[in-house]
């Protein structure tokens, strides 16, 4: 099966979303965390977290940051929708 | 780290790795995924591992970002990745200054390169072990000869004072 998001343009678009959508930002970093490549990481990737529904637009049926912190990847061997996935905890 | 899932229309399932790099950094070497994980979520078609690579740069207190690239894992070129020796072998990109994309590459000829580096990757791992086995046996006969002048010393009992 090929993804229609990665065998046409579509996450082209996405690309210059997160890009546009993250340059956006004005304020999530602080003068203490703006040193730290790891500090600025964990910022971006929660930032992201919480708004790549919208980010990804009609590419999403779907979207779920909440597993990442309950466990990774529970049963991937079933094409499972990101809300079953807080039962595998 | 898997950071974001989500399934788009056709009930493809997606997780989603941020990985972030400060481009004015010389040398970044992030994991991605561990094989044996990625090896289990390909046996299912619908699952896509996906890499959101976010390039920055710091002005004063803001992230300016330069580039994103999101991209499954099989788009990324085996020419700048390799295989970190923890677990059964961790993916990593060997430099995030230096990414090769290959776009709607075959996820079965990626996996197929996978396997042939990982073929090439344990033998290398059993040699560096065998050359550690045999490094800890000279060590250990080493301490097998040394005087042991740590052992524990003999305690004499208390003198019984009379008066």
């Amino acid at each position: 099966m090929r993804s229609k998001i990665f065998y046409t343009e579509r996450y082209i678009a996405i690309q210059d979303n997160v890009k546009q959508f993250l340059n956006a930002q004005q304020d999530f970093l602080s003068p203490s965390t703006v040193g730290s490549p790891r500090a600025v990481g964990d910022a971006i990737q929660e930032i992201l977290g919480r708004n790549f529904e919208s980010i990804l637009g009609d590419a999403c049926a779907e979207c779920s940051a909440d597993f990442a912190r309950v466990g990774r990847w529970p049963m991937w061997h079933l094409p499972m929708k990101p809300a079953c996935i807080t039962l595998w905890t | 780290m898997a950071d974001v899932a989500f399934t788009d229309e056709a009930g493809m399932y997606y997780v989603v790795d941020v990985k972030t790099h400060r481009t004015d950094t010389k040398f970044n070497m992030p994991n991605l995924t561990s094989v044996e994980r990625l090896t289990r979520f390909y046996e299912s078609d619908t699952n896509c591992f996906v890499v959101l690579l976010v390039s920055y740069t710091i002005q004063n207190t803001r992230a300016l970002i330069s580039e994103v690239r999101f991209v499954p894992i099989e788009f990324l070129g085996w020419d700048c990745l390799t295989i970190g020796a923890l677990g059964w072998g961790q993916i990593q990109i060997a430099n995030s200054n230096f990414i090769t994309l290959k776009p709607q590459y075959s996820r079965k000829i990626w996996m197929l390169e996978l396997c042939d580096v990982l073929l090439q990757f344990y033998p290398r791992e059993i040699a560096k072990i065998g050359k550690r086995i045999s490094h800890f046996e000279q060590v250990k006969e080493a301490w097998v000869q040394k005087a042991d002048a740590w052992a524990a010393l003999p305690i004499e009992p208390p003198k019984k004072i009379e008066g």
